[in-house]
C-alpha cells in the first residue's frame, strides 16, 4: 500500500511540475529560514556554556537610583566583590573584571594598540574556565606584575619563542608572562587577549577600591553548589545602602546564562557579538512566518487542484476505501514533499551559511554529527510542516463522497474550498504587507539617524589617541601649529570626541543646589578647539579661551544641565564636579553626545587634563592625500612604528546603529521571500483559476468582450484580495511599528504615504503575478478554449 | 442476495425535492444476471448506487446477504462493499497515475494482500480478460474498449460476490461494446451476481431479466430465461 501510496504521489508532482515547483520551493525556503533560525538560537544558547562552575556563576549587577530615574548598571561598586565574599559564607570565591582596548602595549621593539586587555582579581581563573597550556590558573595571577595571554597574542607577540616568563609592558608597567591560555572561545560574553591582575589599577587609573562610590568593574561570585541564587539575591539585596547610605542601589544576581541574551544593563560589556532575546523572537516569529506561507501554498494548490485527484478518491472509496485511508495518505504525501523540501533546504543553507555568518557575526556551521538537537529540529520541523500544510487538504479531499465526484458534481465542494483559499491568501498578503511596511520604517529611521543634525559637524573628522609628541602637553603645541600649516587640515582639538569616553557622576554641586536632590551629569573632557573643530554653537557665556588661565578650572556646561539645574543664567555661577570648585562660564547648545537612542541629559565639559584623542577637521577635498600626511607625521612623532590608528568619526557613530542596521538587512530579506512565496502562491492559484474560467473566456470573448473587460475579470479578485489586507495590516503594522521606534529618543514619524506606497506597491506585485495568466487567458482564440471542454 | 422494501431516496437541494426512487421492491438471486432500462433521469443510477452502498436510502430498508444495510455507518459499508461488490462505470473512472497492472491491483491493497498473492491473482485476471499485454501501460496509452475492459477487471480482481455495471457500454463503440458485454456473460457463467444498467435493449437481451424502472418506480419486471443455480 505505502508502494502505491508512494507511486502516485511522485507521479503527481512529476505530473504538475509548476505546482510542484511551487509547493516544494515555497516549503524549502521557509524549513532554510527554520535551519537558520535553529543554528543561530543554538550558538546564542552555548554562551558562557563552557565554564565548569556555569551553574555556580553569577554576575552581580545593581538598580542605582537617582532623583526618580532608575539605571540599570551591570557594574558594581569597587569594594563589593571583597565585602560579600567575606559576608555570605554562600559565595565561596568572586572576581571583579574589566576590559580595555587602545592600550599601548610593547614587547620588546614591538608595538601594539588593538589587542584586548583585561584586568581581573587573581581568582579569576579558578572561576572562569579558560584552559591553560601553560602555566597554573590559581597561581598565575598572584603575582602583581604577571600577565597571562592567549595563544594568538603570543603568536603575534613572540612568534614561536616560549612565551613563558617574557617581558610585556604597558604604559611604564612590566609585567612577565605567566600563563598561556587558548584563545577565548566567540561563544563568551568576556574576551580578552591578555589579562593583568587589577591591583594595577590604581596606578593606570588612580583607582580606590575601598571607594564605594567608584562602580569601575563588573564582579561575578561563585556560590557554593546548590545554593538558591534568588534566595541569595534576596538577601544580598540592600549590602550597598548599608555600606553607603549616599548610593541608592539596589543589588541583585542574575545567572551567567542570561547575560549574552537577556541583559539590558547599562555600562555592560558588549564589545562580542552581543545578543538580545527580542530579536530572537522577533526572528524566530518571521521564520516560522515565511514556512507557514510556504504551507499556505501548497494548501491552495492542492485544493484548488482537488478536482484532478477527484476521480481516484472517489475510485478509491468505493473500492472500500476508509476515510482514514485517503487522510492517511494525502498527509503521507504533504509529509514526502516537505521531506523533498527539507533536502533543498539543507543545501539552500550550505549556501547561504556564509553570507549569513558575516551578517551574524558568528561561526556557524551545519554539522549534523552528534549534534542531535539538530537532527531532531529538522525532523520535527518537517513533519510539522508536512502535516500542517496537509492536514487541511487531506480532511477536505478524503471528505468527497464518492456518488457526487463519480457523477461530477462538485459545485458545493468547490466554493467550500474557494472560502478558505480567499481567507489564506488575505493573511499571506496582510503579513507580507506587515513585512513590507516594517523594512521601510527601519530603513527611513536609519536614513533620519543619517541626516539628523546632531548639534556638531561628523563628517570631514578623523581621530586618533594621543601618543607620542601628540600626549606631551608641550609638545602638542608644537603639532599642532605644525600640522596646520597643511591647507587641508583646517582645525585640530585634543579632546574626547562627542560618544567617547563619556563618565557619569553625581558628585557635584552648585551654588543654590537643593542638597536632597541629586541629579546625575555626564562629563566629557575638552580643549580651546573644541567647540571651532566641532562646529558647535554657545547658547550663552564663552566656551574655554587660552585668554583666561583660570579656565583649567572652569566648566561649560550644556542647555540640559542648565534646565536641570533650573537656572536662567548660570554663567558665573560657582560648580563643583568631584569637589573641585570652577566657574560655570557658558552654556553650549545641546548636541548629540551618544546614540540618538538616548535623550539629550545634563553634560559638563571639563578641560582636559590626562591625554585625549586628537581629533582633527579635514578638508572634504584631498581626503586620501590629507590621511597620507597624517600618517607619515604620526610616524614621525610616535616612536615604535605602530600604524595610525585613524578612524572616521562619522563611522563611529555609524557603528553606534549596527545592530539596526543588521536587523534591517534581515527584515528586508524576510520580507523579500515573503513577497516571493507569496508571489509564486499566487502565481499557482491564478493559473488554475484562469484554467477554470477558459470556458467562459471564450464564451465572453464570443460575444465581443474587449480584452481589457476580460482581464478586468480575472484580476479583480485579487485586486479585492489585495485591498482587503491592506486594510487590515494597517493599523496592526502602525502599532508594531510606533512600539519598535519607542527604543530611539528621537525618530522618524510613520506616514500615511508609506502605507499607500505599500498598497500600491502590493497591488503592483500582486497585479503582475497574476496578469501573466490572464493576458495569455485573454490573448487565447475562443474557438480553441471551447474546443477543450 | 438482494433484497429492498420501500427503497426510496429524495434528493434535497435548495429549490427542489427530486424524488430520484419511490418504493423500491426488488429481489436479486446469487447467481442471477439483471438489467435496468429506463429512460434518462428514472432513477437507475441512483439505485444502483443505493444497493452499491455508495449512497444511502432516504428510507426502506435494504436486505443485502442477509444484513440490514440501510443504516450501517459509512464505515461499515466500506468493509463490505470492498469484500462483496465490484462497480463498473460508463465513464470508467481509471486512476491515470497508474498503470494498467496498478489499477487492477487496487482493489487487493485495501483488502490487505500480499504482494506475491496481489500480482498472481491481478495475472489470473489480465489473462482472463486478454489485456496482459497492455500490463504497464498508463490508461491514456490504451483503447476505450481496453480501458473498460481493464475497468471490469478491476471489479472482479477481488472474487466479488456482485458486480454492478452503469452503462458500461456507454462510452464505446459497438465492437468493444459487444467485448465488454461478453465478458460480463463470462462472468455471470462462473456464477457472479451481475445487476446493469443499460439503455441498449440489444444488451439487455445479455441478462436473464429486465427491470424497467420510470420515474423512481419500478414499472415492469419481466424474466426472460429460467436463471440456473
Ligand atoms: N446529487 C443529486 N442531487 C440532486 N438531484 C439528483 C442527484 N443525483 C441525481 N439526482 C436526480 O435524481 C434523478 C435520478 O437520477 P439518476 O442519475 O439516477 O438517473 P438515471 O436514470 O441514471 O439517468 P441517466 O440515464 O441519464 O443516467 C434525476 O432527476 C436527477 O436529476
Ligand atoms: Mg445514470
Amino acid at each position: 500500500m505505502f508502494k502505491n501510496y508512494l507511486k502516485i504521489a511522485l507521479r503527481n508532482i512529476w505530473r504538475h511540475k509548476v505546482y510542484s515547483f511551487i509547493n516544494i520551493a515555497g516549503l524549502a525556503i521557509g524549513i532554510a529560514c527554520c535551519i537558520l533560525m535553529i543554528l543561530y538560537i543554538q550558538d546564542d544558547l552555548s554562551f558562557d556554556q563552557f565554564h565548569e562552575n556555569k551553574n555556580e556563576l553569577y554576575r552581580v549587577v545593581g538598580d542605582l537610583q537617582i532623583g526618580d530615574q532608575i539605571s540599570r548598571l551591570a557594574r558594581t561598586p569597587n569594594p563589593l566583590g571583597p565585602t560579600l565574599n567575606k559576608e555570605y559564607p554562600e559565595i565561596v570565591n568572586f572576581t571583579r573584571f574589566q576590559g580595555f582596548d587602545h592600550w599601548h602595549v610593547e614587547s620588546g621593539d614591538k608595538h601594539f594598540l588593538n589587542d584586548l586587555l583585561a584586568v581581573a582579581d587573581p581568582t579569576f581563573f579558578e572561576i572562569f574556565t579558560f584552559p591553560f597550556l601553560k602555566g597554573n590558573p590559581k597561581t598565575a595571577l598572584m603575582d602583581p606584575l604577571s600577565i597571562v595571554i592567549t595563544e594568538n597574542m603570543a603568536k603575534k607577540y613572540f612568534s614561536d619563542d616560549e612565551p613563558i616568563g617574557k617581558v610585556i609592558k604597558i604604559g611604564y608597567k612590566e609585567f612577565h608572562v605567566t600563563g598561556l591560555i587558548k584563545n577565548i572561545p566567540p561563544n563568551s560574553h568576556i574576551q580578552f587577549d591578555a589579562m593583568f591582575p587589577l591591583s594595577n589599577m590604581s596606578y593606570y587609573w588612580s583607582d580606590n577600591f575601598e571607594n564605594w562610590e567608584r562602580l569601575m568593574y563588573y564582579t561575578y561570585i561563585q556560590v557554593q553548589k546548590n545554593t538558591s541564587g534568588k534566595d541569595l539575591s534576596e538577601k544580598i539585596r540592600g549590602v550597598v545602602k548599608k555600606y553607603n547610605p549616599k548610593l541608592n542601589c539596589n543589588i541583585y544576581l542574575q545567572p551567567l546564562k542570561d547575560i549574552h541574551l537577556r541583559s539590558n544593563y547599562q555600562m555592560d560589556l558588549d564589545n562580542y557579538g552581543k545578543g538580545s532575546i527580542t530579536y530572537i523572537y522577533i526572528f524566530s516569529l518571521i521564520a516560522l512566518w515565511i514556512l507557514l506561507i510556504g504551507c499556505i501554498n501548497f494548501i491552495n494548490l492542492t485544493t484548488a487542484q482537488s478536482s484532478e485527484r477527484a476521480t481516484e478518491i472517489g475510485m478509491r472509496k468505493v473500492i472500500g476505501a476508509h476515510r482514514t485511508d485517503i487522510i492517511k495518505q494525502f498527509l503521507g504525501e504533504s509529509i514526502l514533499l516537505a521531506f523533498i523540501a527539507l533536502v533543498l533546504a539543507i543545501a539552500c543553507v550550505e549556501l547561504i551559511l556564509p553570507a549569513f555568518n558575516n551578517l551574524s557575526g558568528k561561526e556557524i556551521t551545519l554539522d549534523f554529527s552528534g549534534n542531535v538537537p539538530i537532527i531532531m529540529g529538522l525532523l520535527a520541523i518537517t513533519l510539522v510542516t508536512g502535516i500542517l500544510s496537509g492536514s487541511y487538504p487531506a480532511l477536505y479531499l478524503s471528505s468527497f463522497q464518492p456518488v457526487n465526484v463519480l457523477r461530477g458534481i462538485s459545485t458545493r465542494w468547490k466554493s467550500r474550498g474557494a472560502y478558505i483559499r480567499k481567507i489564506l491568501v488575505i493573511i499571506q498578503f496582510t503579513v507580507t504587507i506587515m513585512l513590507i511596511i516594517s523594512t521601510i520604517v527601519i530603513y527611513n529611521q536609519l536614513h533620519y539617524i543619517r541626516n539628523r543634525d546632531l548639534g556638531f559637524d561628523k563628517e570631514n573628522l578623523i581621530y586618533f589617541p594621543a601618543r607620542g609628541a601628540f600626549y606631551d602637553l608641550d609638545s602638542y603645541e608644537i603639532v599642532k601649529h605644525e600640522l596646520l600649516q597643511n591647507p587641508n587640515i583646517l582645525s585640530i582639538t585634543n579632546s574626547f570626541p562627542p560618544s567617547i569616553g563619556l563618565d557619569e557622576t553625581i558628585d557635584i554641586n552648585w551654588e543654590g543646589k537643593n542638597p536632597k536632590e541629586d541629579i546625575m551629569m555626564r562629563v566629557t573632557r575638552v580643549d580651546y578647539d573644541y567647540l571651532k573643530t566641532f562646529n558647535m554653537k554657545m547658547s550663552q557665556g564663552r566656551f574655554f579661551s587660552k585668554e583666561f588661565s583660570t579656565d583649567l578650572s572652569n566648566y561649560v556646561i550644556n542647555e540640559a544641565a542648565a534646565r536641570a539645574m533650573e537656572m536662567e543664567t548660570p554663567v558665573g555661577k560657582r560648580f563643583w564636579l568631584r569637589g573641585n570648585e570652577g566657574t560655570i562660564i557658558g552654556v553650549i547648545k545641546n548636541y548629540h553626545y551618544s546614540s540618538l537612542h538616548n535623550e539629550i541629559e545634563p553634560l559638563i565639559l571639563k578641560f582636559r587634563e590626562e591625554e585625549a584623542f586628537i581629533c582633527i577637521r579635514i578638508n572634504s577635498e584631498n581626503v586620501s592625500e590629507t590621511i597620507s600626511f597624517l600618517k607619515r607625521k604620526w610616524d614621525e612623532y610616535v616612536e615604535g612604528g605602530y600604524p595610525f590608528p585613524y578612524e572616521f568619526l562619522d563611522d563611529t557613530i555609524a557603528d553606534f546603529y549596527k545592530t539596526e542596521q543588521k536587523v534591517g538587512i534581515v527584515i528586508k530579506y524576510f520580507t523579500i521571500l515573503s513577497v516571493f512565496i507569496s508571489c509564486i502562491g499566487l502565481f499557482g492559484l491564478a493559473s488554475f483559476t484562469t484554467q477554470q474560467k477558459t470556458k467562459e473566456i471564450g464564451i465572453r470573448k464570443i460575444l465581443g468582450a474587449s480584452m481589457s473587460n476580460i482581464l478586468l475579470i480575472l484580476t479583480k479578485e485579487y485586486i479585492k484580495w489585495v485591498l482587503i489586507a491592506n486594510i487590515i495590516s494597517w493599523p496592526i503594522s502602525f502599532y508594531l511599528m510606533n512600539r519598535l521606534l519607542q527604543v530611539y529618543a528621537y525618530r522618524t514619524n510613520i506616514g500615511i504615504f508609506t502605507f499607500i506606497l505599500v498598497a500600491a506597491l502590493a497591488l503592483i506585485i500582486a497585479l503582475l503575478t497574476v496578469s501573466y495568466q490572464a493576458i495569455k487567458a485573454a490573448l487565447a482564440n475562443p474557438v480553441e478554449s471551447l474546443r477543450y471542454e | 442476495m438482494i433484497n429492498t422494501k420501500n427503497l426510496t431516496k429524495i434528493y434535497t437541494t435548495e429549490e427542489v425535492e427530486t424524488t430520484a426512487l419511490n418504493n423500491i421492491n426488488l429481489e436479486i438471486q446469487q447467481g442471477e444476471y439483471a438489467a435496468i432500462m429506463g429512460p434518462s433521469g428514472c432513477g437507475k443510477s441512483t439505485l444502483l448506487n443505493v444497493l452499491g452502498m455508495i449512497d444511502n436510502p432516504t428510507s426502506g430498508e435494504y436486505n443485502f446477504l442477509g444484513e440490514e444495510v440501510s443504516k450501517y455507518s459509512e464505515r461499515q459499508r466500506a468493509n463490505l462493499r470492498k469484500a462483496n461488490i465490484g462497480f463498473v462505470f460508463q465513464s470508467f473512472n481509471l486512476i491515470d497515475e497508474l498503470t494498467v497492472f496498478e489499477n487492477i491491483e487496487l482493489p487487493l491493497l485495501y483488502l490487505g494482500y500480499s504482494a506475491s498473492q496481489r500480482k498472481k491473482r491481478v495475472h489470473e485476471v489480465m489473462e482472463q480478460i486478454g489485456i496482459m499485454p497492455r500490463k504497464n501501460h498508463f490508461p491514456q496509452q490504451i483503447s476505450g474498449g481496453e480501458q473498460q475492459r481493464v475497468a471490469v477487471a478491476r471489479a472482479i480482481v477481488a472474487k466479488p460476490k456482485l458486480i454492478l455495471a452503469d452503462e458500461p457500454t456507454g462510452n464505446l463503440d459497438s465492437a468493444h461494446g459487444e467485448e465488454v458485454m461478453k465478458l460480463i456473460g463470462e462472468l455471470h457463467e462462473a456464477g457472479t451476481t451481475i445487476f446493469m444498467v443499460t439503455h441498449s435493449p440489444d444488451y439487455a437481451e445479455y441478462s436473464q431479466r429486465i427491470v424497467h424502472l420510470f420515474d423512481g418506480h419500478i414499472v415492469s419486471e419481466n424474466i426472460q430465461k429460467e436463471f440456473k443455480i
